[in-house]
């Protein structure tokens, strides 16, 4: 079965703290096979994991969320991307104290590729990306 | 077998990242020819391209159908008509979604068996349009 939509996450954590997932959904899709966060998930300090949603359904984007927790609070990953439309990177949901950076490439539209990093806030910096 | 007595082949060009998804798809006149007719769900992969052949082998019918095809940017529609009699009142229509465009060429060598070439692009910025001036 094709694989009409695509969103491939690439999340680096480079912060000192391990981050623990709390929550997960597609609202859209599915995840891809192997490439599906679980509850209880860790992603240890200064690591990187890649998660992945995929529709096969057409008329259908693909779209999902990722709550991950950590001793300074919550940081909600969240993506959409319509069958037809624009791609969308929820900003929202950063834990304090941290802050995340987000490149995203949509060089291919159907198959989008966002790399996500999150970073503790230096002295004087304000959390604006979250 | 038959013969064919109009024939109209649409080829797509993909020349861009779009992947391209065939969603709807008819024959008003005459039937789909080989390979294969189109199937909803049907891929025109980026940088690739399709074909499909439309055509009639009965005396007095012409061709015409229509495409729909889906991107992220939105539809593509492509539809053409050929009559039996009077080829030269052929016509045919392409509409692509803003940020994309097209180009339109034809075979008519033979004039009953037409091959109808749309390569698809994306659309010139004005400022790429005129460093290329």
């Amino acid at each position: 079965m094709p694989v009409y939509r695509s969103v491939r996450v690439v999340f680096q954590n480079s912060t000192n703290q391990v981050l623990t997932v709390q929550g997960l959904a597609t609202l859209r899709g599915q995840w891809t096979d192997k490439m599906a966060p679980r509850q209880g998930d860790e992603v240890p300090p200064q690591s990187a994991v890649t998660w992945m949603t995929e529709s096969t359904t057409i008329g259908s984007g693909t779209g999902a969320f990722v709550r991950l927790g950590s001793v300074h609070g919550y940081t909600r990953l969240s993506w959409s991307l319509p069958w037809v439309g624009r791609f969308d990177f929820g900003p929202e949901g950063c834990a304090e104290g941290l802050r995340k950076e987000v490149v995203i490439d949509d060089k291919l539209p159907d198959a989008v590729v966002v790399f996500c990093t999150l970073h503790d806030m230096r002295r004087g910096e304000r959390g604006d990306d979250c | 077998m038959q013969m064919v007595l109009r024939s109209m082949d649409v080829v797509l060009q993909n020349n861009t990242n779009e992947l391209l998804t065939v969603e709807s798809f008819e024959v008003l006149r005459g039937d789909w020819g080989p390979p294969a007719p189109p199937r909803r769900g049907d891929v025109v992969e980026k940088q690739s391209s399709a074909k499909w052949l439309n055509l009639s082998t009965q005396e007095g019918v012409g061709v015409q159908g229509f495409l729909r095809i889906g991107c992220t940017k939105g539809y593509i529609d492509i539809s053409w008509n050929m009559p039996f009699f009077d080829v030269s009142r052929r016509t045919q229509h392409v509409s692509v979604p803003p940020p994309l465009d097209y180009l339109i060429s034809f075979n008519d060598e033979n004039i009953d068996l037409v091959v109808m070439m749309i390569t698809l692009v994306r659309r010139r910025e004005a400022s790429e349009t005129t460093a290329t001036r």
